[in-house]
């Protein structure tokens, strides 16, 4: 009689309790964010930044520990987290291909739908860009020159084919009912040097006027620009009106069964880590515009990604 | 020379420091098999959050400086290039290690390294901005041409079995296809490994063709098996006569490496294979080639540092990081708040400045620190095979999955070095096909993407003008090997006929 009434109680006083104590105990362990690249890059230097940051504001005084796991043009690293319990231990830091157009070649072992969206931190911006000293000036002369030489324009992007910046290059193309030519490069070095050399004409990529270079933009592609007045009079597509954007984000995300209350206790310690003097000393440094977005807002980027993706793929004949 | 006053002992003190813990990483980690450059430089990484901007740029610098140069060590003392593109080093590094002087070879990888460093330093100090803006103009042809030059250096290896030779360059330009096709975004020869999609992990490859396969190799041998040398075949120095007998082969290493190391993504791996193969075509002795000879084994060296100038260049002048290894020296400039690009040289220029000094100082450093480390290296020589064989496993191991943290890769390295060992023990050419494997994805991409370009027109790999200095210094390199041969034959002919005369 004894133990059973222990037992009624200790369930009553777990009944009552559970709500707060559930959130209480997470994390229970250190936090493991995964960055499906190698050490050194920009993305890692934000992760482990943000990491830092964000481990003052997780409950239990828990660290969050960064992984490097690169490979398979960052899948490895994904499926290393969509492989992990669910339990919201585990999270990765990622950038916009790895999750919203990789898994639409069907050849990954996760699709979209297996992540939930935790924080997204900021967008890398990316423009239709010509040489500095190149004879179209702006915007206007852009289409007029590709309009009267359909398929002649050359333009590289550094990923290849199917590569975040072609697939965006051709929805524009096909917003405008314009034809570019597609030339792959492997890497931003090579991809700049051929501009800057003249063996193309355009890319898709970061421009970097502001640091004094020789890669000037046309038109910006995603709905940010780089933080510097001489981009002030660069339209972006949105501006202009065009049904042809992309979003190139960074953030976190999880496993899709992370219990709601602890996407929300991760969510929040990386929303206050976005305002650590570390991490907007990084936004400084690399010249980026800082841009968090919680659950809902960034799950409706994705969405919307994979949507305007899958389009376009299926527009090139990528997939079926 | 204003920047001098404001020197301090201090300052001087921290950056000395600073250059040489760059380089006794750099120097180790490069020696080690398996470990390297990449590995090295991300293990300064954080500790370099925690400097002064120059010192840490230069610990940065001076690390890679020391890796190109630790690679040879391991090449000559145990014949395990530290990297693929080492690879020609052990050709004749080993050789003359086994055969005649340790420390004859190393002190020709030693001077050669250190003459390539100052030469590469020297042409970024001084031109670095034309040679940038020269660099620009070649684009995909003039790299394809690049190479199919590297590839011809193959013959250059003195194969004893030419059939053999062209398998190997066969199966090695197979598995430079593995991966995703940049053009096509479809997998191939992949096996739907996800690990395989980037390519073969080149350090799985470098450690399963050279460090396993040699270890099999040790293994299948006597054991406790190890040479002996007088001391003075151990001294690490050259007399003034061997360093004048491969000054040449120096030069033309250090000019090559200087040059090709601009060229993003294609000049380190060409660069090596190039100056040995110049070397042997313009050496006054080039049947010493493969046999132990002291410019086979200074000309790669020299160029292999040079590159280390040559790949800062555009970085410094253009913004552009051209390697894997510039990018990450690259996050230190931005960490430090400097913003790599053009505007560099005018904005900071007392910072280029330093940099510059601090990088030929990281070449003077490496010389002595190189002359005391390998001392320490050359004892591998004298160490029984029972005791390196450990050694060199856990070292590899360790640096396979440090390199990218999977374990796909271990059995990637072993089945490679399964296969090496078999390939050796048939007389085929491991060098033949990593050269192979490395030149493919530039041949192979540059070609396809020329032919993109051009929509089709094969003219655009003879009609343009850097394309045709390529092709007219192929002809003549392959006109002067043939009439080499036919000179030689006639000799040989005369010789005959004369020895018949007199008899």
């Amino acid at each position: 009689m004894t133990i059973r009434l222990k037992t009624t109680l200790a369930a009553l006083a777990l009944a009552i309790g559970a709500a707060p104590l559930a959130a209480q105990d997470f994390p229970e362990k250190p936090i493991e964010m995964i960055v499906p690249y190698g050490a050194g890059g920009l993305t890692d230097a934000f992760a482990r930044a943000i990491a830092r940051a964000a481990e003052e504001h997780l409950p239990n005084q828990q660290r969050i520990v960064v992984v490097n796991k690169p490979g398979g043009g960052a899948t490895i690293g994904l499926t290393a987290a969509v492989n992990a319990d669910a339990d919201g231990h585990t999270v990765v830091f990622l950038t916009a291909s790895p999750l919203v157009i990789q898994p639409l070649y069907g050849k990954t072992q996760y699709a979209t739908e297996d992540f939930q969206a935790i924080s997204r931190f900021y967008d890398i911006p990316a423009s239709i860009n010509v040489r500095a000293d190149s004879e179209i000036a702006d915007y206007d002369q852009w289409i007029e020159w590709v309009k009267t030489h359909p398929g002649d324009f050359t333009y590289g992007t550094s990923g290849g084919t199917g590569s975040g910046g072609h697939i965006a290059t051709e929805e524009l193309a096909d917003e405008l009912g314009i034809e570019l030519r597609h030339i792959p490069f492997e890497g931003s070095a090579q991809l700049t040097t051929s501009l800057m050399g003249g063996q193309i004409m355009g890319t898709n990529q970061l421009p970097d006027v502001h640091r004094g270079g020789e890669i000037r933009p046309i038109v910006f592609v995603t709905p940010t620009k780089p933080a510097d007045p001489v981009y002030d009079a660069i339209p972006t597509t949105r501006e202009l009106g065009l049904d042809a954007e992309v979003i190139f984000f960074s953030g976190v995300v999880g496993h899709k069964d992370i219990p709601a209350d602890r996407v929300a206790i991760l969510d929040s310690a990386f929303e206050a880590a976005m305002g650590s003097a570390d991490v907007q000393d990084l936004f400084v440094k690399y010249q980026l515009t800082p841009a968090y977005a919680g659950p809902e807002a960034f799950g409706a980027i994705i969405d919307n990604a994979v949507a305007r993706n899958r389009k376009t793929m299926k527009r090139l004949g990528l997939i079926d | 020379m204003d920047f001098l006053t404001n020197l301090d002992l201090i300052m001087l003190g921290s950056a000395a420091l600073s250059i040489m813990l760059g380089l006794f990483v750099g120097m180790l980690f490069g020696a080690l098999p398996g470990l390297g450059l990449i590995i090295g430089v991300t293990l300064l990484l954080p500790l370099s959050y925690a400097m002064s901007p120059v010192n840490s740029i230069l610990m940065l610098l001076a690390c890679y400086q020391g890796a190109e140069y630790g690679g040879s060590i391991s090449a000559i003392v145990l014949g395990i290039p530290g990297t693929a593109m080492a690879a020609p080093i052990v050709l004749d590094g080993r050789e003359m290690a086994k055969t005649e002087s340790p420390g004859k070879a190393l002190a020709y990888s030693l001077y050669g390294s250190t003459f390539g460093g100052i030469f590469g330093g020297l042409v970024l100090i001084f031109f670095a901005v034309p040679v940038a803006r020269f660099a620009l103009k070649l684009a995909d042809p003039e790299f394809f041409l690049l190479g199919v030059v590297g590839l011809l250096a193959v013959a250059t290896f003195g194969a004893k079995d030419f059939v053999k030779a062209v398998i190997s360059v066969a199966l090695g330009l197979l598995a430079g296809t593995v991966g995703l096709d940049l053009f096509t975004g479809s997998s191939r020869l992949t096996a739907d490994f996800f690990e395989l999609y980037e390519g073969l992990n080149l350090v799985a490859v470098a450690v399963g063709l050279f460090a396993f396969s040699e270890v099999f190799i040790m293994l299948s041998g006597r054991i406790n098996k190890a040479f002996t040398f007088e001391a003075h075949h151990m001294k690490i120095s050259l007399t003034f006569r061997e360093m004048l007998g491969a000054l040449k082969a120096m030069i033309s290493g250090s000019a090559i490496g200087s040059f090709m190391g601009v060229l993003p993504g294609v000049g380190s791996t060409v660069s090596c294979w190039l100056a040995y193969s110049t070397a042997k075509a313009t050496s006054s002795t080039p049947e010493k080639f493969g046999k132990g000879s002291g410019e086979g084994i200074a000309a790669p060296d020299a160029a292999n540092n040079a590159t280390v100038g040559g790949a800062l260049l555009p970085f410094l002048a253009l913004g552009i990081p051209g390697s894997a290894s510039i990018a990450i020296i690259a996050g230190a400039f931005i960490i430090a708040g400097i913003q790599p690009g053009p505007q560099m040289m005018r904005n900071n220029p007392e910072l280029i400045q330093t940099i510059f000094i601090g990088f030929m100082a990281t070449t003077v450093g490496m010389f002595f620190m190189g002359k005391a480390l390998t001392q320490v290296f050359v004892r591998a020589l004298v160490t029984p095979n029972s005791f390196l064989v450990p050694a060199i496993l856990i070292s590899s191991l360790i640096g396979i999955y440090s390199s990218k943290g999977q374990f796909f890769d271990l059995w990637v390295a072993l089945g490679l070095g399964i296969a090496a060992w078999i390939m050796r023990r048939l007389d085929y050419s491991i060098a033949a096909f990593v050269l192979a494997m490395v030149l493919t994805p530039i041949i192979e991409v540059s070609f396809r993407r020329a032919l993109v370009l051009s929509q089709g027109d094969y003219s655009i790999f003879y009609t343009r003008i850097y394309s045709q200095v390529i092709l007219v210094a192929i002809a003549v390199v392959l006109g002067f090997a043939v009439l080499k041969t036919v000179r030689r034959l006639r000799d040989a002919r005369l010789a005959a006929t004369t020895k018949e005369a007199v008899q």
